[in-house]
């Protein structure tokens, strides 16, 4: 499902797609969880690469509704909760890089959004990560591309070509599909010419920052966007 | 030669702005910790001269500035109280070094970012670490097509600056290019991004025809709309910011090196600040 | 709370403040209607608004509101020329309590214009095309969700040149919106942002030519209202959560009254006794002789 490999200071985290996420799929949550924990914690790692080996970063995707019990327990466990899946990408104690090909459906983007740096193919997309997931972090988008830009995605549920991705901020790099992967490479090899001291104590200065900012509370309150959205759906007046 | 003659300023009444240069373009503007002391005795005569609305800060050279003076690295911390106890600066130094001359109340950074008056940035050449931060704090910046923003310090001990200005000003993913990336900002990419105002080819012209809309505000509207900035930064937790940098680049001056990790200090004690500096900023690459 | 404002300024603000509701697909429009003075806002006219955005607020028909102006500009900002009871005889000077009435009840604070819109449970559309100005820069235009802008907009605040910055271009949330440089500017220079320039800032979502501007903003406010009432209500929901945890709904210092005791040194213009000489008019136009002050009609297209 997921695999890691470490060379030069340089962890990649690889799977088929990212696209389980947006489907709820907690083994594969937890799984990848575990894989960005396990990597931040290896000391000879100073970069993690999240990276997929088919043609979409995240191939679409809707959750099924959650009732509320679940939401406040497992589905918190999964998703919500600070020790899981995109807390761990966003407050790692390493350099996290998203390489991004193809389509991000909603998870894709909130692991874009949780990442420190992105590359992505001319052929990438992003699909508003607000429409469908709860636990998608609108204080990180509007940090990222500012508060209206990131308004406009959360209301419109529109998908974001990577030309404009990358003029409003949300990525780095847009290059041509062939060149994606040197890209990221020499992307990683200018993070690894930093000091390992330097690179943890640099992130924990980030995660106080993010934290003032309300990176934190916002993700805190994903169980009541969870209840509200679901609460809808059972009563039929939203639909996905 | 004294930090006085490194800093020079001057009042222009008839135009109600005052002017602070760096003068030390032998060694591109750096600027060392009694200079930063000196620009803020200068920004005490702005602020207590109602005459003054306007202040431009410049550098006399190519250079803006070519970052801190690295021999004050280390030499700071001994200076602070408790520096020279024992044979390292004991943590209260480092910390006191760190807030007293750069991020706390009296600090040069916090000093120009809430200064009461209108402050204008001429940015040109090196704009690095200190002269990052004179772009980040600065009301209003011109640069020069030649212009160039980062802070390649970073790369030698991680991120001991402020970075919560800098996700205000540039959003979250370009200022962690800046940080982790070993990049220097083009004026063209800083405009692009929302670090400068403009980039002009008669810097000094532009510089002066801000000012001068600047300086054609009443003085009651201008320390008003200052004091609205202030609230605003503090909610904005660039406060916080400041104070969290303290107390991680305090500590990140215990920093260790792995094997085959680069250490800027060691290279400065061997081969001197030119040739530390040159081989620090090697791989600095232009975007 | 009373509604202040004179028996002929309260009659006019219903034809000054247009209200009209497409059931399908669920647009209310908000048109300020005062073209004779680019859509100055008085007293009543805002106290209007407030009633009209909590109509759209509960009428299950209406997805999106449009604020959009007649005339020449969408609008200059609240009307600065006005009687609504601020003077009272036994008062030689404006009092404190009033002042707080005008800046805070009538414009931030928890009862006024701009949180009624910036609180809004429905999508909000600002429309922009000639002068947006002052209140109605920070308090229509960047309270607003969505902003669609005419290539000639002038967007700002103007009123820093001749009344002194308001304090509310600091804000947190315009910091947010445009980015820290882009709001200092607009406070310490009274310069404007064009149409294509607030685009590329970031407050503006969508562009279109002066006369093509009304098509825009119904496409856009057609593709919000296609979304299930649930999902939108949902989504707003959300926003509002999060800005209140990035603390954005509110400003840094509520009504800013200091603004409107602000007094201009000898060696400064002083705008309200030149208005008293020559009128307002007058005194504006005696504001735009002043040397080295920026030029409210220039764009700032030039940026390079």
């Amino acid at each position: 499902m997921i695999t890691t490999s470490v060379d030069n200071w340089c962890g990649v985290i690889e799977a088929a797609d990212y696209g389980p996420l947006s489907r709820h799929e907690a083994p594969f949550a937890r799984a990848l969880r575990q894989a960005v924990v396990d990597l931040s914690d290896d000391d000879h790692v100073k970069v993690i690469v999240l990276r997929t080996t088919h043609g979409d970063f995240a191939g679409a995707g809707t959750p099924p509704p959650v009732d509320t019990t679940e939401v406040l327990t497992t589905w918190h466990r999964d998703f919500a909760a600070s020790s899981a899946v995109y807390q761990a990408v966003c407050f790692s104690k390493k350099v996290v890089v998203t390489e991004v090909a193809g389509h991000c459906s909603a998870a894709g983007s909130m692991l874009v959004l949780c990442s420190d740096l992105t590359v992505a193919a001319e052929n990438a997309t992003f699909a508003s990560p607000f429409t469908d997931l709860p636990e998608a972090n609108f204080v990180l988008a509007a940090l990222t591309m500012r508060l209206n830009r990131a308004k406009s995605w959360l209301l419109r549920g529109s998908t974001m070509p990577a030309a404009e991705a990358v003029s409003v901020g949300l990525v780095n790099q847009v290059v041509p599909a062939d060149e994606l992967a040197a890209t990221t490479r020499e992307l990683a090899r200018s993070v690894t010419g930093m000091p390992l001291d330097g690179i943890t104590m640099s992130k924990m200065l980030l995660q106080a920052v993010l934290d003032g900012h309300g990176v934190g509370r916002e993700f805190d309150l994903a169980d009541h966007y969870a209840i509200h959205r679901w609460a809808g759906l059972n009563a039929g007046t939203v639909q996905g | 030669m004294s930090s006085h003659e490194h800093v020079e300023f001057s009042i222009d009444r008839e135009r109600y702005t005052a002017r602070i240069t760096l003068r030390r373009p032998a060694a591109e503007n750096r600027v060392t910790t009694a200079m930063a002391t000196q620009i803020c005795d200068f920004l005490d005569v702005v602020e207590q001269d109602d005459d003054i609305k306007v202040v431009v800060l410049s550098g006399e050279g190519e250079h803006l500035c070519a970052g801190w003076e690295p021999q004050d690295a280390w030499r700071q911390y001994l200076d602070a109280p408790g520096g020279s106890v024992r044979k390292h600066p004991s943590q209260r130094a480092r910390l006191i070094a760190a807030d007293e001359n750069w991020w706390g109340p009296r600090g040069l950074y916090t000093r120009l970012l809430r200064c009461r008056k209108v402050t204008v940035l001429e940015a040109r050449g090196k704009c690095f670490e200190t002269g990052l931060y004179f772009a980040l704090c600065c009301d209003l910046v011109v640069a020069g097509a030649d212009a160039r923003f980062a802070c390649p310090r970073w790369r030698n001990v991680g991120v001991d600056g402020d970075m919560a200005l800098l996700f205000a000003t540039v959003g979250l993913k370009r200022a962690k290019e800046l940080m982790f990336c070993d990049v220097a900002w083009s004026a063209r990419t800083a405009l692009a991004y929302g670090l400068v105002d403009y980039v002009a080819d008669d810097v000094a012209a532009k510089v002066e025809e801000l000012a001068n809309m600047s300086a054609s505000i009443m003085r009651d509207g201008i320390v008003t709309e200052k004091y609205a900035v202030f609230a605003s930064l503090d909610k904005m937790g660039i406060g916080h910011s400041f104070a969290a940098t303290t107390v991680v680049g305090a500590s990140l001056s215990n920093i260790h090196f792995q094997p085959g990790e680069y250490n800027f200090l060691r290279d400065l004690r061997d081969n001197g600040v030119d040739e530390a500096l040159s081989t620090s900023r090697r791989g600095l690459r232009d975007v | 709370m009373a509604r202040y404002g004179t028996p002929e300024s309260i009659a006019a603000a219903s034809t000054q403040v247009r209200y009209e509701v497409q059931r399908d697909p669920g647009i209310a429009y908000i048109t300020l209607n005062r073209p004779e003075k680019h859509n100055a806002m008085s007293v009543p006219m805002r106290d209007r608004i407030i009633d009209l955005v909590d109509e759209a607020n509960i009428d299950p028909d209406v997805k999106v509101i449009v604020f959009r102006g007649v005339g020449k500009s969408f609008c200059s900002g609240n009307e600065i020329n006005e009687e609504w009871g601020q003077r009272r005889p036994h008062e030689r000077r404006r009092t404190l309590t009033v002042g707080y009435r005008y800046g805070a009840d009538m414009a931030w604070g928890r009862l006024g214009f701009s949180q009624a819109i910036s609180r809004s449970p429905k999508v909000t559309i600002a429309q922009l095309h000639g002068y947006c100005a002052a209140a109605a820069y920070f308090m229509i235009a960047c309270k607003c969700d969505l902003v669609v802008a005419s290539d000639d907009a002038r967007i700002g605040a103007l009123e820093a040149r001749f009344l002194g910055p308001a304090g509310a271009v600091a804000s947190v949330h315009i910091n947010r919106i445009l980015g820290t440089k882009a709001a200092r500017r607009t406070g310490f220079t009274a310069m404007t942002m064009s149409g294509p320039e607030a685009r590329e800032l970031g407050l503006v979502t969508r562009l279109a030519h002066r006369d093509e501007l009304a098509e825009a903003t119904l496409a856009l406010a057609t593709e919000i209202a296609a979304t299930p009432t649930g999902q939108l209500l949902y989504l707003k929901a959300r926003l509002r959560a999060a800005e209140a945890v990035m603390d954005t709904s509110v400003p840094a210092i509520t009504g800013l009254l200091v603004s409107h005791f602000l007094q201009s040194a000898p060696d400064e213009m002083d705008f309200w006794r030149t208005a008293r000489q020559v009128g307002v008019g007058g005194a504006l136009d005696a504001d735009k002789k002043r040397t080295g002050a920026v030029d409210p009609r220039a764009g700032t297209e030039g940026t390079s």
